[in-house]
């Protein structure tokens, strides 16, 4: 187990996440200026000035919100994304290193439902609840298929540690071995960070759902936190799945840092190209299908481990 | 430069624009979506996504005042327009991106930050009062639960609330669900002012968690009766731009972003004939994973029995085809006194796809009922 990092290097961990944040939206919105018909080259400044634009904006209250529950959902989503970053190897060191770093990673992600539900539930509106509603079905369906999902790579390393996960992929990716639980881990993260095809609780369906009352710095910090979560996952992915710092030539936290960008920038381009998964299909779909098969990976990746032990 | 200069100039190149449409001002609409989209702005998909208001058409009473409770809930600084029959979009644009980079100074109105003065039965719809959900998707895996929380809507401490009236909102009442079970009932206002949505339809539904139970519907007219019927080349724009914004709400922006774009030269009289119409409407109808996503999200009671989104969704490129290829058109006109019995049953979010599906029958409609006036 290697020691953590001192806690001087959460300054570039934190501009790490930020600017790979950033790059993703800049990419989200170069597609879609493309989509319009506009130069790609317009798209890629729109986070900025969407930034600048909701800094300048009042925030805005309903009557009767229940803001305290509110503003506190909307200001947990960047630091649930930052936690989780904190336990991603980055080199050989991550910011905290903990033997159970991937059970930490799952609980994070758990914590999302509540910051997510409440989003919904603090506006006290309709759409906002209904979203809220819609995210919470949405999550029953995709945390399962999560959580056994982040059960292919530990029982592949017989250890829940992240670091020691990163190392025993020597040479052979765990994605290589467990790519049905590669893909329902990329599925969490979407639903997570509530991105395209995982977002029927914010959709344009229900007229944005849980961010339907949310104006100004309050809503500037949900769609920053959402990118940065689906970020966040990303770079989870990389000890999980990709070889951690493993590559040729440039030093270990480079490759870290391309795997996320490239990872991260991956699930926004395909998930613009499906429909908005509605939670009833989406159950359906998580339950019958992608369950049984992440629990056949499992059993799959614990017959090999068996084996090669 | 300081540092709130910099911020203020960044921000007026970038905008939201909330549209209300007044009915029979679908060219000005879609000049005024054009104008956006070359300024590098986007519509704003709720309220409070919305810096700036653009009346579009000449509201009636009914839609003016609406439009005046739909401007009280915006965050400042906001701006409006009004779009007229023969004035430019791009000119209105251009004026009110020099105002967003002159800042938020001189604008005047209520302060948003206090909230409303609840007191109108209107904003009692507006938000429904203080609800518990339940959970109710139909055909999901978690069957229907009604929660029933009885909050008091504090938070605002040291106000005197009457216990039933928080904040001036009477409390949902409860009522028994198709389940039996007893679930909150909310009152939620569809309309006028939304996206993707059909001009002056306005539909106050009662909800069961996000199941439609009852709705009544309202047309807010716009004033004076100058309403001319289509042409061909409009008919099919219409039908386009109702293609577009069912794809904008299923989650499909690039396809929605080419049903508008084909809708645009439709009207610029590019197209010649339907192939290319015919062409998109065959790549939608191909994409599997849309039809499985729509699936189950069908209408009983139109004249041939029930009809499923997805075949609505490829019939009306169908039905622009065959306008541009200049066949006999089919009319299926939809009066609105049947949107209530239509979307009983449904979710919240079918209520707005199908509401997109129909757009361009119930404009017709509304267009053939003033020509007969």
């Amino acid at each position: 187990m290697a020691d953590s990092l001192s806690l001087v290097y959460a300054v570039p961990v934190m501009v790490g996440l930020a600017a790979v944040s950033l790059s993703v939206a800049g990419v989200s919105a170069a597609l879609e200026a493309r989509d319009r018909g506009r130069p790609v080259r317009s798209g890629l400044t729109i986070p900025l000035r969407e930034m600048a634009r909701l800094l300048r904006q009042r925030p805005r209250r309903t009557v009767s919100a229940d803001r305290l529950l509110w503003r506190s959902a909307s200001s947990a989503v960047i630091p649930l994304a930052v936690l989780i970053v904190a336990f991603v190897p980055v080199g050989t060191h991550a910011l905290v290193d903990h033997p159970l770093g991937v059970v930490w990673v799952n609980a994070l992600d758990v914590v999302a439902w509540a910051v997510m539900w409440l989003l919904g539930w603090g506006a006290n509106s309709v759409t906002g609840l209904v979203g809220g509603y819609r995210f919470l079905a949405l999550a029953l369906g995709y945390e399962l298929p999560l959580m056994f999902a982040l059960t292919a790579p530990a029982i592949a390393a017989g250890s829940l540690d992240l670091a020691e996960i990163s190392a025993a992929q020597d040479g052979l990716w765990f994605v290589v071995w467990a790519p049905v639980a590669f893909a329902a881990y990329c599925w969490g993260v979407l639903g997570f960070s509530v991105r395209p095809p995982m977002d029927p609780g914010a959709g344009t369906d229900v007229n944005g759902g849980i961010l339907a009352e949310l104006a100004g710095v309050d809503r500037l910090l949900v769609l920053a936190g959402r990118y940065a979560l689906l970020v966040a996952g990303s770079a989870a992915a990389v000890p999980l799945f990709l070889g951690g710092s493993d590559g040729p030539l440039l030093p270990g936290w480079t490759w870290v840092l391309v795997k996320t960008i490239v990872l991260s920038g991956g699930l926004v381009v395909v998930g613009r190209r499906l429909p908005t998964l509605r939670p009833d299909k989406l159950l359906e779909l998580g339950w019958v299908v992608v369950l049984p098969l992440v629990v056949a990976q499992d059993l799959v990746v614990s017959v090999i481990a068996v084996a090669i032990n | 430069m300081g540092l709130i200069d910099v911020l203020t100039r960044a921000a007026g190149s970038r905008a939201h624009v909330l549209v209300a449409e007044v009915p029979g001002a679908f060219r000005e609409r879609v000049a005024l979506e054009r104008a956006l989209d070359r300024m590098g702005w986007c519509m704003a998909e709720s309220v409070a996504d919305a810096d700036v208001l653009a009346v579009v058409g000449e509201p009636g009473e009914a839609f003016a005042a609406v439009v005046e409770h739909v401007w009280a809930q915006m965050s400042e600084p906001r701006f409006r327009f009004h779009l007229r029959a023969g004035t430019e979009a791009e000119v209105l644009l251009g004026e009110t991106r020099e105002q967003l980079r002159r800042g938020a100074r001189g604008t005047t109105g209520p302060d948003v930050r206090r909230g409303f003065t609840p007191s109108a039965e209107a904003m009692a719809q507006e938000h429904g009062g203080d609800g518990g959900h339940g959970d109710h998707d139909g055909g999901g895996g978690d069957g229907g639960h009604g929660d029933h929380h009885g909050h008091d809507g504090s938070g605002d401490g040291g106000h005197d609330h009457s216990a039933m009236m928080p904040d001036g909102i009477p409390l949902a009442e409860g009522a028994e669900d198709r389940d039996g079970l007893e679930m909150d009932e909310l009152h939620l206002p569809l309309g006028p002012v939304l996206a993707h949505w059909p001009a002056g339809v306005l539909l106050q539904v009662t909800l069961h968690g996000d199941v439609v139970v009852d709705a009544a519907v309202e047309q807010l007219a716009a004033s004076g009766t100058g309403l001319r019927p289509d042409d061909a080349i409009v008919r099919a724009a219409r039908l386009l731009d109702a293609a577009g914004s069912v794809l904008a709400l299923a989650g499909l922006p690039a396809e929605s972003a080419r049903a508008r774009r084909l809708r645009d030269r439709c009207l610029d009289g590019e197209l010649d004939g339907g192939r290319e119409v015919a062409g998109l409407g065959d790549r939608v109808g191909r994409r599997r994973v849309l039809r499985w996503v729509l699936g189950g999200l069908a209408v009983e009671g139109s004249h041939s029995g029930s009809e499923q989104l997805h075949d609505r969704l490829t019939g009306l490129f169908e039905r622009a085809r065959a306008e541009l290829d200049g066949e006999a058109p089919q009319h299926v006109t939809q009066g609105a006194q049947a949107l209530p019995t239509l979307v009983r049953g449904m979710e919240l979010a079918a209520v707005r796809l199908w509401l997109a599906a129909l757009m361009p029958d119930l404009a017709e409609h509304e267009l053939s009922e003033a020509a007969d006036g």
